[in-house]
């Protein structure tokens, strides 16, 4: 649809267009108007721009780049590229300028193309046949993650004298625990400190003949270690454990003697300020019965036995070698257990008991409620809220009172506040609408050394058959001007100037009495506004200045004067 | 070193003399000569544009100008305007943009409106004045002083109505009335133009 740009509303909405970019709204009225698509008003701007610009020579450097970034510039598709974007122009033909023929014949070189690319043995791009001619790798065990004694020799798988033949990367990765194998079978736990964790990649575990370890023997000594040993081997000390036979004496000496963590000394146990300690509730008869221990619990022993905890495990209780749970094979008999081994059943609910409390005396117990003799209850009930309801009824009654008091004070206090800010707020003055005309009849009629005095013309064509007066109030400084039949000026091309010549000052540097404008032929009573006091009024004169006036006048045109006598 | 300035302002008058075969509908087909050529002929009005607008960054603003034009190129309808003008106006819309964005203000704009008259009256006859640009800077003379001022500072410096106003102590409702008005006398003027060549 096309609309006529005659159209006022149009022409005003195109002409705004080319000067200053619209707004929604005003876009959709010009569409509405349609003559959205008319870009007269456009180009007569543009001939503006084009009429009144001086030419200036558009830099070189600044050429070739619009150049670079033109289209067909070096073949680049400029309607594809981003806008400054140069992209290398494609090479037309072979920079070498030699031709396949001349490399190869072309029966090779089909068959080159033809024979698939030898792919990688690995990740390195050695073939396959150098690394079957390669001999195996060397890898370098750390000793202090070999623990020989824990397998014994019906357990050990054959040994490959010539060296282990494992992968690098399945010799660097630490196995995975099973923690199936780390646990006796029968429910035993492993003495305090001598979990094996999955940290320790050799200890515990069951080797497997893949993963066949070398003996002790053929680890070199001196190596360091690929991977940090576990931490209770580094607070172990030796690195070589003792023959297997003493570390199982140990052990069961060890899990023979339970020691009660309350008897441990404070710089043996790490644990020493530990709040409570778990026992089992009450033990059970038939775990003690069943126990094959020779040397039986004494009685307080026997409320809290030695309970491996989590913690504890980490850290040894005594510089001994690490004992470890040894995987027994199927089939094995499985070697007699102490007592203090026994796991407690997990469906047995733990108490937490603190050591401050004296165990001598029995715990209290509650009697039991006859749940049948209601006459009882009531007693019991009666008792306690004879007790009790004095004290809640007190804070009942007290509380919902004193909060209301509190918000009545609070309320009070708001509108005490209020009311005084009401109060002492000054009441604002009746506005009343002044002109200069009106303000001028007020000096006149309340100042005392006001002078009134009229206005002279002189041959200026501006001030031709104007005719007004001034007043001055010498006391107050102030004053207005009253013009009738001044010629209105437009501010854009000069404007009228007061001067206020000081008898006391230089004549040739007046005060500035301000700029104004008249806008009409009729009465104009402007308000004088000096800029330095005036101590002894001489001569008022009105010049013509360029806009926005001047500091120093050149009085080429003096429109009136006003000279006192 | 610069281009040769004399070169442009032979082409560019003789433009307004003998009628030039378009060069935008080259470009739009992608004649790598055509854009050499346009620039040639162009190039030093539109950094001039440019100067006068962006006194500082007029180089950035320059190559996004031509960047628009090979884009815009195939929009030209020499029906309706000379090239000049059909550049001078994709020039002009991409320099309101950049300042629109970046809300900059002329560098020197205390000395816009003292010079603007004195533009005007030296500029009527500008060497790159085509047709268009003849009979607008007529119009431009017939003006009045005040629609002069108000319009050549809003077109050719992308001074807004109130930055207008502020500079010349005009009340704004007058300094729209003097754009709006200004404008509708050039487009007058170029339209009566067109129809006398028509």
């Amino acid at each position: 649809m096309k609309g006529d740009p005659s159209n006022p509303r149009a022409e005003e909405l195109l002409a705004e267009r080319a000067l200053r970019p619209l707004d929604d709204k005003e876009h959709w009225e010009l569409q509405q108007l349609g003559v959205d698509a008319d870009e007269s008003f456009d180009r007569a701007a543009a001939a503006v721009v084009v009429a009144t610009t001086v030419i200036e020579p558009i830099p070189s450097a600044l050429v070739e780049r619009i150049l670079a970034t033109a289209p067909g510039a070096g073949g680049i598709d400029w309607r594809r590229t981003l806008p400054g974007v140069v992209m290398p122009a494609p090479l037309a033909s072979d920079t070498m300028r030699v031709s396949a023929d001349e490399l190869a014949p072309a029966t090779e070189i089909m068959q080159a193309q033809h024979e698939p690319e030898p792919e990688p043995a690995n990740k390195l791009g050695v073939p396959a046949a150098a690394v079957e001619t390669l001999p195996p790798p060397v890898i370098k065990r750390p000793p202090a993650i070999v623990a020989p004694s824990l397998v014994g020799k019906e357990d050990k798988p054959s040994v490959d004298p010539q060296g282990p033949t494992l992968p690098p990367e399945a010799a660097l990765r630490p196995p995975a625990t099973d923690l199936s194998k780390t646990i006796v079978p029968g429910g035993a736990v492993p003495a305090v400190g001598r979990v094996p964790t999955g940290n320790n990649p050799a200890v515990g575990r069951t080797p497997t003949p893949r993963q066949a370890l070398p003996p002790l023997s053929q680890v070199p000594s001196r190596e360091g270690p690929a991977t940090p040993p576990p931490r209770d081997v580094l607070r172990e000390g030796p690195a070589t454990p003792p023959p297997r036979e003493v570390i199982r004496n140990r052990a069961s000496a060890e899990s023979a003697q339970p020691v009660d963590p309350r008897n441990r000394p404070s710089s043996e146990s790490p644990y020493a300020g530990t709040p409570s300690v778990q026992a089992p509730y009450p033990a059970q008869p038939q775990n003690r019965q069943s126990s094959e221990s020779p040397q039986p619990y004494p009685p307080q022993q026997a409320l809290v036995p030695h309970t491996p905890q989590p913690q504890q495990a980490l850290v040894p209780r005594t510089p001994q070698p690490p004992v470890v749970a040894q995987a027994q094979p199927q089939g094995q008999a499985r070697t007699p257990l102490p007592q203090d081994s026994q796991p407690f059943s997990v469906q047995q609910p733990l108490m937490t008991v603190p050591l401050s409390r004296d165990r001598s005396s029995p715990i209290p117990v509650l009697p039991a409620e006859p749940r049948d003799d209601l006459s009882a209850r009531r007693d019991i009930a009666r008792r306690r809220s004879a007790e009790t309801v004095p004290l809640r009824r007190a804070r009942r009654t007290v509380l919902p009172w004193l909060a209301a008091a509190a918000c009545l004070f609070v309320a009070g206090g708001a509108v005490w506040w209020a009311y005084q800010h009401t109060q002492a707020a000054p009441v604002a003055p009746p506005v009343v609408a002044t002109t200069p005309a009106t303000e001028r009849a007020a000096l006149l009629a309340n100042a005392t050394d006001t002078t009134k005095i009229t206005w002279t013309v002189t041959p200026d064509a501006a001030g031709r058959g104007a005719t007004g007066d001034v007043v001055w109030s010498p006391s107050q400084q102030r004053g207005f001007m009253r013009f009738v039949g001044l010629t209105p000026n437009d501010p854009t091309q000069y404007q009228y100037q007061l001067w206020i010549f000081d008898k006391t000052r230089d004549q040739a540097f007046p005060v500035d009495g301000g700029v104004f404008d008249v806008s009409s032929t009729g009465e104009v009573v402007v308000a004088i506004n000096p800029k330095l006091k005036v101590n002894d009024l001489g001569l008022f004169a009105v010049t013509i200045e360029k806009p926005g006036g001047v500091v120093v006048s050149k009085r080429e045109r003096i429109v009136v004067t006003a000279a006192r006598t | 070193m610069y281009v040769s300035d004399r070169m442009v302002r032979e082409d560019v008058i003789d433009e307004r003399r003998v009628a030039l075969p378009p060069l935008l509908a080259r470009v739009a087909a992608g004649d790598v000569s055509a854009v050499r050529e346009v620039l040639s002929r162009y190039g030093n009005l539109v950094w001039s544009i440019a100067r006068r607008f962006e006194p500082s960054d007029a180089e950035d603003a320059v190559q996004e100008i031509f960047l628009d034009l090979w884009k815009s190129a195939g929009r030209y309808d020499a029906s309706l305007g000379t090239e000049v003008t059909f550049i001078a106006t994709i020039a002009r819309r991409r320099l309101i943009d950049r300042r629109r964005t970046a809300r900059r203000r002329p560098a020197d704009s205390g000395q816009v409106a003292e010079v603007v008259l004195e533009e005007v009256a030296a500029d009527g006859t500008s060497p790159a004045a085509s047709a268009e640009a003849s009979k607008a800077a007529a119009a431009l003379d017939r003006l009045r002083p005040e629609q002069r001022q108000v319009l050549v500072l809003s077109t050719c410096h992308g001074l807004s109505h109130g930055e207008i106003s502020q500079q010349t102590g005009m009340p704004l409702g007058t300094v729209k009335a003097h754009a709006r008005r200004g404008l509708i006398s050039i487009r007058a003027a170029l339209l009566g133009v067109q129809e006398e060549e028509s």
